[in-house]
């Protein structure tokens, strides 16, 4: 069976990185999609083309701020930080999120 | 409050653009690094690590566009770029660029200017507070033609009256001798209530306003001066308050003064003095009543109550009703028609050039075809191409509007000094916010009207053949639009020539009116003698100057009389007629002449006599009356020999006088005036003190001015000269609003005619340039020049009989709005019709004609080779 990328909505892609940096402190791009690789056991996978505008948008909205932070001799890295913002939002996009999935499970429930 | 802090990270955004790309781009350049670096933990060589990570990651242009439009506005993005390609556009066809902004800048100036004067006249509000509600209060009664001016008792009858008003105030103006001063002169003032002041808000710059209780009769004389006087005969300095001003035999206290703005009347007063200390006699009728109405009251109520308030009143039985009528309108009102004609004409100018335009946009469209379907394939829809290119129109067009706002700010420099000081409007003429935002309105609408055919027409292309090297476009139907847009200028051009025509013939017929005297070689100089001269005295002033400046050489006569025709001061005096049963009173025009006045000016006298030396003190009181008085107060009966008593200062309606003679009418008010019953008085039976010497010269009159005052000076240096004109002067003056009108559309419709003879020679040029190659194949097969010059020119003409069967249609439905500024000529008259009909279709065969010619002279070879 063809392992066809699974393609994560870009609302639920913002909650699973705020909820990455929640729980896994401050990060950059790279580490987030991997983390949320690894959290999900492979089956989530984050396609860079849907990462970087999704943290852009984050940026915008204020949920996170961005700061470069020196990796060793010649690179930096752009280091992603929850704010107190973002933490309020993210309580709220949860609950919303699994109101709406328990409403689906309702929904498909075996008769 | 999220959403503020949102735009202001995005506005921070905009301006580090650079930074933001530099830190995507670095990002995501370690972001590769770190894939590169995973694929190479599973044993991968580094270069085939890197370009999996690359595989893996994605097309970075797009990935970085994509995290850039997330922090920028789209639709603000693209119209900046939209913009900026417009420009570079703009450069790079100089030529096409120079002739849309600059017939942009005519259409749109033009319309500018127009809008300055329809602003200045009907639309900027009064300068007075709650304008809106100020209205004339008139008590008319045709009978005895009055209309507008009350007495002083009349108007206090009406305050105590009235209704539908919350305050009311009125004004009356007069000249009168400013002496006590350095250099005595002859001044405007006007008499005015403390209430009308405070009702149009009227802030002394120094000292204070009228008081109520001086404002009856027996107060105090006060006065305010105008700013102008104050600078001119005090020195501009605060101590001016409580010193006195007199005014001929009054003197009045000064109590403040009234700043350069404010006024009440087109011509500007000197000096207010307050209406009700003096001057409460009921026969004297000289003031106009302003009433302010309460809020929330509409006129026609107001008018209601008025007249049903009237309706009880005494006086309604003798005719006497009450017309209200909005301040504005009596400001403006004659302007009106006038406005609205050159604003439809500036209109139409402005479509003409927006057609020409179109016409040639959708030429050099066929030229951008390729670039057009370069940005298709590029990814742009339709809808992006078509908002580029209406970009690009509205770039043009403001670019245009901003000249074309220089132009008319000249033009209304131009003919704001053109236009005598009585017809100015209040405040005068000035580009304000108003005319900005109708320019910029538009310019915009300019823009997409001729820019929107070319941009739906352009960006409606095939990709294929757009892209292919010989983009020889087919665009018949581009001819054809092109024909009808300029049978449409053809018609406008027509539709204005008329117009013009009509207006230009109608001043013809004004200007050869008989004013009903002699206008030529007629010197007028206003002259006056102190108040205290008794009045043998001023009598003998006044005849000595007449026989000493008619012994002057270069004059053949020479006469006084106190007010001229064409000039038409409101005034009306009462009298009252003998033997007449009922109500006897009328009011007529009063005129003080010296015996020799009707010869002077050249009036014929229709019956009895003209006055002699004899007509003097002492003798039997006399009067001449016009042809109109005798008409309208006797009619059917012989004037002369009936008596009036003509209302004097001093003796009422006490004095009998006979009529003598009957004059011939002059025009008093214009040219074009209405007729108004005139009396007329010998000066020795009534002596006023300040008359107008009227002098019939051999010479051209201005040249007796310098003799003629030497000689009022050696009778007495007291005596006053302000103006001296010259009749043709007067004349002229009275004639300018309609001559400026007629020159102004003159030239809108010649600019018109031009514009579209252009448009004409242009699509007739295009389309033999087009058709080289059929013309070429068509001679090449035996056609002979004859029958290729009538195939051209059989397109061309097609579209100019269309164009001017519109038009003249047009114009019989249109002319009649013009009914109104008309005068001899009907709207529909033919010889009009013919005459432009002709022109503009002499015109169009022309400009069709040349690039006929051309065509006719096109070598089949060159015409094949030149694909």
């Amino acid at each position: 069976m063809l392992l066809s990328k699974t393609e994560i909505p870009p609302g639920t892609l913002e909650m699973l990185i705020l909820k990455t940096l929640k729980r896994a402190g401050p990060a950059h791009g790279y580490a987030i999609a991997k983390s949320i690789q690894q959290a999900s056991d492979e089956v989530l996978r984050v396609e860079e083309g849907s990462l970087y505008p999704a943290l852009q948008r984050i940026l915008l909205k204020g949920l996170v701020t961005a700061e470069w932070v020196q990796a060793g001799l010649k690179r930096r890295n752009r280091i992603y930080r929850l704010t107190a913002e973002g933490r309020k939002r993210l309580d709220t996009e949860i609950g919303e999120y699994r109101r709406v999935s328990q409403a689906i499970e309702r929904v498909i429930e075996p008769a | 409050m999220h959403w503020l802090a949102e735009v202001r990270r995005r506005l921070v955004c905009l301006i580090r653009r650079d930074r933001l790309d530099r830190d995507l781009e670095e990002e995501m350049q370690s972001h590769l690094a770190l894939l590169a670096l995973e694929q190479q933990e599973s044993g991968i060589d580094a270069r085939e690590a890197r370009r999996a990570a690359r595989r893996q990651f994605g097309n970075a242009t797009v990935l970085k566009e994509s995290g850039r439009n997330v922090w920028t506005w789209q639709p603000v993005e693209e119209f900046v770029q939209d913009v900026r390609f417009a420009l570079r556009a703009m450069r790079r066809s100089p030529g096409f660029t120079a002739v849309a902004v600059a017939t942009l800048a005519l259409g749109i100036g033009a319309n500018a200017a127009i809008f300055t004067a329809v602003n200045a006249f009907l639309l900027r509000p009064l300068p007075f507070a709650d304008a809106r509600r100020l209205v004339f209060v008139s008590p008319v009664n045709k009978a005895k033609g009055i209309d507008g001016v009350t007495s002083f008792p009349e108007y206090l009858e009406l305050k105590r009256r009235n209704r539908p008003f919350d305050a009311m105030g009125a004004y009356g103006t007069g000249y009168e001798n400013l002496v006590g001063v350095e250099e005595p002169e002859r001044i405007m003032f006007s008499r005015v209530t403390a209430t009308l002041l405070e009702m149009v808000g009227a802030k002394p710059i120094l000292g204070r306003r009228f008081l109520p209780e001086e404002d009856v009769p027996g107060g105090r004389h006060v006065a305010l001066l105008s700013e102008a006087l104050w600078h001119k005969h005090f020195g501009g300095r605060a101590d001016v308050l409580g010193k006195p001003v007199q005014l001929g035999s009054t003197a009045y206290i000064v109590a403040g003064v009234l700043p350069a703005a404010f006024s009440l009347t087109i011509e500007p007063v000197d000096v207010w003095v307050d209406a009700g200390a003096e001057n409460v006699d009921p026969n004297y009728s000289f003031l106009t009543v302003i009433g302010r109405m309460k809020p929330g009251i509409a006129l026609q109520q107001a008018q209601a109550d008025m007249s049903a308030l009237n309706a009880h009143m005494p006086a309604a039985k003798d005719g006497w009703g009450l017309v209200l009528s909005p301040l504005r309108e009596s400001y403006a009102g004659d302007a009106r028609l006038g406005l609205a004609i050159l604003l439809a004409a500036v209109a139409m100018v402005l479509l003409i050039a927006c057609a020409n335009l179109m016409n040639l946009m959708l030429y050099r469209g066929a030229s951008r075809r390729k670039e057009m379907a370069l940005r298709t394939s590029l990814g742009a829809g339709r809808a992006r191409l078509i908002r580029q290119m209406l970009t690009e129109c509205v770039v043009l067009s403001l670019a245009g509007g901003s000249a074309g706002l220089l132009l008319a700010h000249w033009g209304v420099r131009a003919f704001s000094a053109m236009t005598p000081a009585h017809l100015q409007p209040l405040g005068g003429f000035h580009i304000d916010g108003t005319v900005l935002g109708f320019t910029a309105l538009v310019s915009l609408l300019a823009a997409f009207v001729f820019g929107m055919a070319p941009a739906l027409r352009i960006s409606r292309l095939d990709l294929n053949t757009g892209l292919k090297e010989s983009g020889r476009s087919a665009s018949g139907g581009c001819g054809r639009l092109g024909r009808w847009m300029v049978a449409c200028e053809v018609a406008l051009a027509l539709v204005l020539l008329i117009g013009a025509l009509l207006l230009v013939r109608s001043f013809g017929r004004v200007l050869n009116i008989d004013p009903g005297f002699r206008t030529d070689h007629l010197l007028s100089v206003e002259t006056a003698v102190p108040d205290a001269f008794p009045d043998d005295k001023c009598v003998h002033f006044y005849s000595q100057l007449v026989a000493r400046v008619e012994s002057l050489p270069g004059v053949r006569a020479a006469a006084v009389v106190d007010t001229l025709p064409i000039v038409g001061v409101e005034s009306a005096n009462g009298l009252r007629l003998d033997g007449v049963p009922g109500d006897n009173h009328r009011v007529a025009g009063l005129r003080v002449v010296s015996p020799n006045y009707f010869s002077t000016m050249g009036i014929p006298i229709r019956k009895g006599r003209g006055f002699t030396a004899d007509d003097r003190v002492g003798g039997p009181s006399v009067a001449i009356v016009n042809e109109t008085m005798a008409a309208r107060f006797w009619p059917g009966q012989d004037a002369v020999g009936k008596v009036i008593r003509i209302f004097r200062g001093g003796t009422a309606y006490k004095i009998p006088s006979v009529v003598i003679g009957i004059a011939a009418n002059t025009k008093y008010f214009g040219l074009e005036g209405r007729e108004w019953p005139e009396m007329f008085v010998p000066h020795a039976q009534l002596a006023y003190a300040s008359l107008d010497l009227v002098v019939r010269t051999k010479v051209p009159p201005a040249a007796t001015v310098s003799a003629v005052r030497r000689v009022i000076r050696g009778l007495d240096p007291e005596a006053v000269v302000a103006r001296t004109r010259t009749m043709d002067a007067i004349v002229s003056d009275s004639l300018a609003p309609r001559r400026f009108s007629v020159s102004l559309l003159a030239a809108f419709a010649l600019l018109a005619l031009v514009l579209a003879v252009v448009g004409l020679y242009g699509v007739a040029a295009y389309a033999v340039a087009e058709r080289r190659h059929e013309i070429g194949i068509r001679m090449a097969l035996g056609a002979q020049r004859g029958s290729v010059l009538r195939l051209v020119l059989g397109e061309g003409l097609a579209a100019t009989l269309a164009g001017v069967s519109i038009g003249v249609l047009g114009a019989l439905a249109l002319t009649k709005l013009l009914a109104g500024m008309l005068f001899g000529v009907t709207p529909r008259d033919p010889v009009t019709f013919a005459i432009c009909g002709l022109l503009v279709a002499g015109v169009a065969l022309a400009a069709n004609a040349l690039p006929a010619r051309r065509a006719a002279r096109i070598d089949p070879w060159t015409a094949l080779r030149h694909e």
